[in-house]
């Protein structure tokens, strides 16, 4: 068994509340993780998340 | 729920599955972790279109509560829909969409579309507008409509579904992507062959390209082959890719891209038509560590910054850091996979093998050799590096015959100062202290500084292709290096006369910038090699102050010496 503590992502777990509730939800954190997936969004480019070998 | 309080912690990796990742191949539950975190983000996602686009479309609403309602009923068929690849990349375009600009039905209603299949698979009745892209309704991991052409373009069409089954209120032809299971050594890999779903080659939409039959079968003969070696020689690749491996999008023939993956879709490969099961395999291997680092970098930061572009050996354009450590990691694995496979293939296939061992082998430990030391990495980053440090090194106690060791060290060698000459851009003040001392008869003051810039990467490398013939062809060889070229003479060996060949080519056309790299490797001039960018450029300024153009290999050996 591994005795290292597990590492602490820079996600936030949303895998455990409902969608449900997950719609009406607000939150500091979750605001904030928005708007930094917008700001990434808005600053990618198509092509960008793609890794490819050409012949 | 509003406010300070959080219900929502954030997301653990278990120290074992990092373990695992950078030790190479990971087991289900390492790859379970992985898809979590991917699962997450995926929802992240579905929240941030929901309330991006809340107020600009009145049934947004509508599409959320149809998924929540499906979810109640069955969360593994929810979680299925929105883990599908293509998703992801449905959901990146959408958010990219409203970031940008004002949000394009087509784009946004990911949301519709994914309502849509979850109601279908869990049972749901309802009615709901789904975007009609190029030509057809597709709902992911249910199927296609394809509807007649009617010469006008069709934005949406509304569905209706009842116990499965979709009514759309006009003629559409269904179809869906085959699903497909091999089997061999106790592991089964259970992928979608997708060759519908308008996102799968992770770009702009595309028209649906149906495998035919003969395609088809030669598809399936080739992944058994594949699962069957891999099974056999790689078994903990292929648990991982038994455990990881979704979908796998066979692209047109013709493509110039041999394999892809997408960090938007977890899972996926992108690979076209294959000649041998060894090279399918080596494909695949290659392109799920991709996916696995993707879905690790979502998690955890293994670089400090993201700014700044670094050398990478196998791209001849200037990278991210990322985008090193990609290359790093997938090909550790591709080394370690020719490590075992080389000398299992068919004769006719054996030259190859043995020389992608040796180059990827060179490549990847220059690169990882580059890294030593550097303070852009974090410590999970290091740790990343190390690993696969001494994974190398594992490759690296077999030897490879003295002749292809030679060729792969020119290769590498031509591809550094190719890289170097089109990409570093010397400070302009320095350039013009190193054309003073060289006027003034003094010592070289040292090495210019440069900076990496976005220079020209569609350069032809005629010397790399001999020498690669040299390798794998050497029969083709012979006859093709009979003539007196500066590369054919290079290429046989002949450095002196090369060199002399080079040079006579730079006196002729001082920009002819090949017989530059040429020339250092000929003469082994370390200043071409390392600094070709800066050689060029003083040599240019000495020869604009003077009206005399300094002997390339004498300036060459000046700055060599310094």
């Amino acid at each position: 068994m591994d005795s290292r503590q597990d590492l602490l992502t820079h996600q936030m777990d949303l895998t455990g509340i409902p969608l449900s509730a997950l719609r009406d939800f607000r939150g500091p954190e979750l605001n904030d993780a928005i708007a930094l997936l917008l700001s990434n969004a808005r600053h990618s480019t198509p092509g960008d998340a793609i890794q490819e070998q050409r012949v | 729920m509003s406010g300070g309080w959080n219900p929502l912690g954030a997301l653990r990796l278990p120290t074992s599955a990092f373990d695992q990742i950078c030790a190479g191949y990971i087991d289900a539950e390492s790859m379970a972790a992985l898809r979590k975190g991917q699962y997450s983000i995926r929802r992240l996602m579905l929240k941030s279109l929901l309330e991006a686009v809340a107020g600009m479309h009145r049934d947004v609403e509508h599409a959320w509560n149809l998924l929540a309602d499906a979810e109640h009923i069955a969360p593994v068929v929810v979680e299925d829909v929105v883990m599908s690849p293509t998703v992801g990349v449905r959901l990146a375009r959408a958010l990219h969409d409203v970031a940008k600009s004002a949000p394009s039905r087509r784009e946004t209603g990911v949301l519709h579309t994914i309502a849509a299949a979850a109601a279908v698979r869990s049972g749901l009745k309802c009615t709901i507008c789904v975007p009609v892209v190029r030509g057809a309704v597709t709902l992911p991991t249910v199927g296609q409509w394809q509807l007649p052409s009617t010469g006008f373009p069709v934005g949406q069409v509304e569905l209706s579904i009842t116990d499965g089954e979709v009514a759309l209120g006009r003629a559409a032809t269904f179809r869906r992507a085959e699903d497909r299971k091999v089997s061999a050594g106790g592991q089964t890999l259970a992928l979608t062959v997708e060759d519908l779903d308008p996102y799968r080659e992770f770009t702009a939409p595309i028209a649906p390209a149906s495998l035919d039959p003969v395609e088809r079968e030669e598809w399936a003969k080739l992944l058994d082959e594949a699962w069957n070696l891999l099974t056999r020689w790689h078994p903990r690749c292929a648990e991982e890719l038994a455990a990881g491996l979704r979908t796998l999008i066979p692209l047109a023939a013709g493509t110039s891209v041999f394999a892809a993956s997408s960090s938007n879709a977890f899972g996926a490969i992108a690979m076209s038509a294959k000649a041998t099961a060894t090279q399918l395999a080596e494909a695949l291997v290659h392109e799920v560590q991709h996916s696995k680092l993707n879905a690790l970098v979502d998690l955890v930061d293994l670089t400090t910054e993201e700014t700044g572009w670094v050398y990478a050996p196998w791209r001849d354009d200037p990278r991210g850091l990322i985008g090193l450590l990609h290359g790093i990691y997938a090909f550790t694995a591709v080394v370690e996979f020719w490590h075992v496979q080389r000398d299992l293939v068919p004769p006719a296939e054996s030259r190859r093998a043995h020389f992608t061992f040796a180059l990827r082998r060179s490549q990847v430990r220059a690169a990882v050799d580059s890294l030593r030391g550097s303070t852009r990495l974090t410590d999970l980053g290091r740790e990343f590096v190390a690993a696969a440090s001494v994974r190398l090194s594992m490759c690296e106690t077999t030897s490879v015959e003295d002749e292809l060791a030679e060729t792969v060290a020119d290769l590498l060698a031509e591809h550094r100062a190719a890289w170097r000459l089109h990409h570093l851009r010397p400070e302009p003040a320095d350039v013009e202290k190193l054309a003073d001392a060289w006027m003034r008869g003094a010592s070289c003051p040292g090495r210019a500084r440069s900076q990496v810039v976005l220079g020209d990467t569609a350069v032809a490398r005629p010397r790399s292709a001999l020498l690669e013939m040299r390798a794998l062809a050497p029969d083709r060889f012979e006859r093709a290096v009979s003539l007196e070229s500066s590369d054919a003479m290079f290429a046989r060996g002949e450095r002196g006369h090369a060199a002399t060949a080079y040079a006579r080519r730079i006196q002729a056309d001082p920009r002819d910038l090949d017989a530059w790299i040429g020339l250092g490797l000929a003469s082994r001039a370390d200043a071409l090699l390392d600094q070709p960018a800066t050689v060029c450029a003083v040599r240019d300024r000495v020869t604009a102050r003077t009206g005399v153009a300094p002997a390339p290999g004498e300036l060459a050996a000046w700055m060599t010496a310094s």
